[in-house]
């Protein structure tokens, strides 16, 4: 899965399903963008900004993820950056793993 | 470069180990969607663990000793065992969902003799488990495994475990 694909995936899980028209109002993106976006046609960079800020803005990260992980990875002790990062794979595995079930299944229900 | 299992992983594992399944039957055992198994499945027969031959998934017994020696480093199963919990505590405090779950956490002070109370409660508590365990061997009920219980237990004293926490940064 893409970048595109993933931010649009958690902006849809965030929002809790929205329609076409609230990604729109929200994002200030045309409801016809939206709908291409949706069904895969490449994104601009500004429209990825935007969606990325709704992400950050709708999980409540007042730092970002990468900044955080930089600051742990300079200040922490060995043992504890290998927890992080043991913690961070194996959710990302399993993220891997569901992959193909959810995104296709979210885009059926909202193409 | 070595691996141990994710905890969804070794739910198939566990099935497989009671007797070779299609996929249909590791649906109906782990609960888990159709999908999801296939793709799992083919992770786990590209490490070795598990083959499949005319329709039957079954675990590759033939290795198991490297793969189960492998799987079951402390490494691996620390982190296994701390999905456990995270996923227990995680399921107490959801609110929006009923309660399937308990979590009972306790803070207390014990005499040497309460001390040996509360050893020969935990004493009576793992020989109930071994008890059940040795009952299933004799008459096997037919359960899934999605429907098994998890319980955890343990104990630390408060210090040693804010020390742990302290050192742990």
């Amino acid at each position: 899965m893409g970048l595109q694909e993933k931010v649009l995936k958690q902006y849809f899980e965030l929002m809790k399903r929205p329609t076409f028209k609230e990604m729109s109002s929200d994002t200030g993106i045309q409801v016809t963008r939206i709908f291409r976006l949706f069904n895969k046609a490449p994104m601009k960079l500004e429209e990825f900004q935007i969606f990325e800020k709704r992400v950050k803005e709708l999980s409540g990260m007042s730092s970002t993820l990468e900044d955080m992980a930089y600051e742990c990875s300079i200040s922490l002790g060995a043992e504890a950056v290998r927890d992080l990062e043991s913690y961070l794979l194996r959710k990302l595995e399993l993220w891997r793993l569901k992959q193909i079930n959810t995104y296709y299944n979210d885009a059926k229900q909202i193409g | 470069m070595e691996k141990g299992l994710l905890l969804i992983e070794r739910f198939i594992i566990e099935s497989l180990s009671k007797k070779d399944m299609n996929i249909q039957e590791l649906a109906i055992q782990t609960k888990l969607d159709h999908g999801l198994l296939l793709n799992i499945l083919p992770n786990l027969m590209m490490r070795n663990m598990i083959q499949y031959k005319r329709g039957t998934y079954s675990l590759n017994r033939l290795e198991g000793q490297k793969w189960i020696s492998q799987i079951n480093k402390k490494e691996f199963l620390k982190e296994e065992v701390k999905d456990v919990f995270q996923s227990l505590v995680n399921n107490y405090f959801k609110e929006e969902v009923a309660k399937n779950s308990d979590l009972k956490v306790q803070k207390i002070w014990l005499t040497k003799d309460e001390e040996l109370t509360f050893n020969s409660h935990l004493k009576g508590l793992e020989n109930f488990f071994k008890n059940v365990k040795e009952s299933r061997l004799r008459k096997a009920e037919n359960e899934r495994l999605f429907e098994q219980k998890v319980v955890i237990w343990g104990h630390m004293s408060y210090g040693d475990i804010v020390n742990e926490i302290l050192e742990a940064v």
